[in-house]
């Protein structure tokens, strides 16, 4: 078990006996060995279920907006006591968009931040781990080697190490915030963040002429089969009622998923994510036909960066990009 | 017909002798796995455990158009065509060749679906072996088998270098083409060969439970605080049922353009609050545990009531690519453990 593990436990253990939390949100075993899963616990006793791996992928702050969504019972007293939420520095800084938007009051949440150095991509770990005969049961202890940064793990005994480079997921690649901003607490030491390209996700496709990017994209959204993956494990999708699913007074996204349809869902949510997507990732890992999201989203972030010097969730103090203005913003339609 | 062997070197000339059929084939696009109309032969992948898609879309397709109408005085209605060309779904898993006839109790039920019924006519289905299986599937245990020939017109048995053919109704009959050029007869050691391969593709199954006693236990479960609790990370996506082989429920809607327009089915998933919510606002199934709780009860107690079938062929994909590791196997099996507490 490594120490940030044990002090994961140790802080909700602590959290929840009090009563300072109403409940503790963190990551558990998975169903097999390349992935882990949420787990929402109530009880001090469960908190050996929670884990830190590098396969802790999921943003868990999608359970904040749910937990906001929530109206109590007729009659009840709302429960406002803060959930305990262990955080990545990129899930944190979805919070704190959220703190931002008024969506999620900070006295409502308690965040565990975690210096993040990167997790594993579990359809490349599977990969991986195939290619050297572990099979998805077999005892795998992985652990994050700081110095050497390899992701290792233990399979019959024999000792298997993956380089970090290959099972990372892309967006941790990229990723220049490796420490939460906003916490309750700190687990870890501060890493040093790292100068990488930011956007190399999006190089080629800016350099494509615009028939090569329409054609790139067009055989893409063809694929979408519009399951709304992405939308729903996205913390910034938090709308009561879509827009793409609103029927009345008109339908503006049909139900049709056809090349052109598609483009307008997945374009709708790259127009409403520019400024306030965190590059957590989420969406591209959990689409099923394998649309490179990101690549649409990184694309608008760049655009905010350029005109508004705005990055996403890195100020709790400053306005949502959108929701302000200033006499010197660019205008190009004057 | 007899059992024959295919040399693998000749799948080209065989697929140009079936130029009279529209042929759809497992392709790689990008990291995916799908089956897409077969343009080359030589793009067709047949390594992989499964693709991502089932190919239910070449009978129930994910957007279908039922009528066009045109709001003039006569009110003039134009219904969609009929599928009619003859169609190949080439390299068919055994598990989704089954979920076809579990489709078919449904939309050959109360109401012959024609739409459907045209497609599935057309079509002929080549199975092919699964010969290493992932570690999410789970097939044995809900009545499959990695060689199954259920559903089947053709299955195909990869023997390394030539695959054994055994064809199993007549218009898997149709395909066989040339024999005496294309085919031979097998051998012994074929059939020794192939009987080898499936016991060893039977053996790695290795998820599996026992589905004996989940459905009356369903039945206890309606009420229970359990799917309060399972539901509590599900994040509410449509990626378990949309890449169900069996799930087949589909929205009826109007693509309205002032006037003209048309009426299309598209696939639909229970695990949206819009699948039921009513005109009045109110929703019967307001939270996630009610819509998670039905999926597993539509699928283990519903349909079986209804049509003496599982509506889960094993294939794995919903524990494969659910976003949060909600795991089908495991759920069915705390079913069978959770104890109701009278309160």
């Amino acid at each position: 078990m490594s120490k940030i593990e044990d002090e994961i436990r140790g802080i909700a253990k602590k959290l929840l006996e009090e009563g300072k939390v109403k409940y503790f949100t963190g990551y558990a075993k998975g169903p097999d060995s390349f992935r882990a899963r949420p787990i929402i616990i109530d009880d001090p006793k469960d908190v050996d279920k929670l884990i830190w791996s590098p396969c802790c992928v999921n943003n868990l702050g999608v359970y904040l907006v749910d937990e906001m969504k929530k109206k109590p019972k007729r009659g009840e007293e709302p429960d406002t006591r803060p959930v305990g939420i262990v955080t990545k520095a990129c899930d944190a800084r979805g919070i704190t968009v959220l703190h931002q938007e008024n969506i999620l009051p900070k006295e409502r949440v308690y965040v565990i931040g975690i210096p993040c150095r990167g997790m594993a991509d579990p359809e490349k770990l599977e990969k991986h781990a195939r290619k050297k005969g572990l099979g998805h049961d077999a005892i795998y202890n992985m652990d994050i080697k700081e110095e050497k940064m390899m992701f290792t793990g233990e399979a019959e005994g024999v000792k298997v190490a993956f380089p970090r480079e290959e099972v990372l997921l892309d967006k941790c690649k990229e990723c220049v915030h490796h420490n939460p901003r906003e916490y309750d607490i700190v687990i870890g030491k501060r890493i040093e963040n790292p100068h990488v390209d930011k956007y190399a996700t999006i190089r080629e496709l800016e350099d494509m002429s615009l028939e090569e990017r329409e054609k790139f994209w067009e055989m893409i959204f063809e694929r979408c089969i519009r399951c709304n993956a992405c939308k729903e494990v996205c913390p910034m999708c938090y709308c009561e009622e879509c827009t793409v699913e609103k029927a009345k007074p008109m339908r503006w996204c049909s139900k049709s998923a056809d090349k052109s349809n598609n483009e307008f869902f997945h374009l709708i949510r790259a127009m409403h994510l520019v400024g306030r997507c965190i590059d957590c990732g989420e969406c591209e890992r959990v689409c099923p036909m394998a649309i490179p999201l990101r690549k649409l989203y990184r694309k608008m972030a760049k655009e905010a960066e350029k005109l508004y010097s705005y990055e996403a969730g890195l100020n709790p103090e400053e306005d949502p990009v959108f929701a302000t203005f200033r006499v010197d913003d660019d205008d190009e339609f004057e | 017909m007899d059992d024959m062997i295919i040399k693998k070197d000749k799948l080209p000339k065989w697929s140009s002798e079936l130029s009279d059929y529209k042929i759809f084939a497992p392709h790689r696009e990008d990291d995916v796995v799908i089956f897409k109309e077969m343009k080359n032969v030589n793009k067709v992948v047949l390594h992989y455990a499964n693709s991502v898609m089932p190919p239910k879309e070449i009978f129930f397709p994910q957007t279908q158009e039922l009528f066009k109408y045109e709001k003039s005085p006569e009110m003039k209605v134009s219904e969609a065509e009929l599928p009619l060309e003859k169609v190949l779904l080439f390299g068919v898993r055994p598990c989704d060749a089954r979920s076809f006839l579990i489709m078919d109790k449904l939309f050959y039920w109360d109401y012959e679906d024609h739409l459907y019924k045209q497609a599935r006519d057309n079509t002929v289905i080549i199975g092919l072996t699964c010969t290493s299986p992932h570690h999410n599937c789970f097939c044995t245990s809900v009545g499959g088998k990695p060689y199954s020939n259920e559903g089947l017109d053709v299955l195909m048995t990869d023997l390394g270098d030539r695959y054994y053919v055994e064809v199993l109704t007549e218009k898997g009959e149709d395909v066989i083409r040339k024999p005496d050029e294309l085919f031979s007869k097998p051998t012994d050691k074929d059939r020794k060969e192939r009987g080898e391969i499936w016991e060893k593709a039977e053996s790695e199954v290795t998820k599996n439970v026992e589905v004996e006693g989940v459905h009356d236990k369903l039945g206890e479960l309606f009420e229970s605080k359990y799917w309060d609790e399972k539901s509590r990370t599900c994040v509410g996506c449509g990626i378990c049922s949309f890449l169900c082989p069996t799930c087949h429920c589909f929205d009826i809607t109007d693509e309205d353009c002032g006037n003209c327009g048309r009426r299309i089915r598209t696939w639909d998933t229970c695990m949206i609050p819009e699948y039921t919510v009513h005109a009045s606002g109110y929703n019967p199934r307001p939270g996630k545990k009610n819509r998670l709780k039905n999926r597993v009860f539509h699928k283990f107690r519903y349909f079986p009531d209804r049509f003496d079938a599982i509506a889960c062929v094993g294939c794995g994909r919903c524990i494969s690519k659910c976003p949060v590791g909600i795991d089908i196997v495991e759920t069915l099996e705390e079913v069978k453990e959770v104890e109701e507490v009278e309160e």
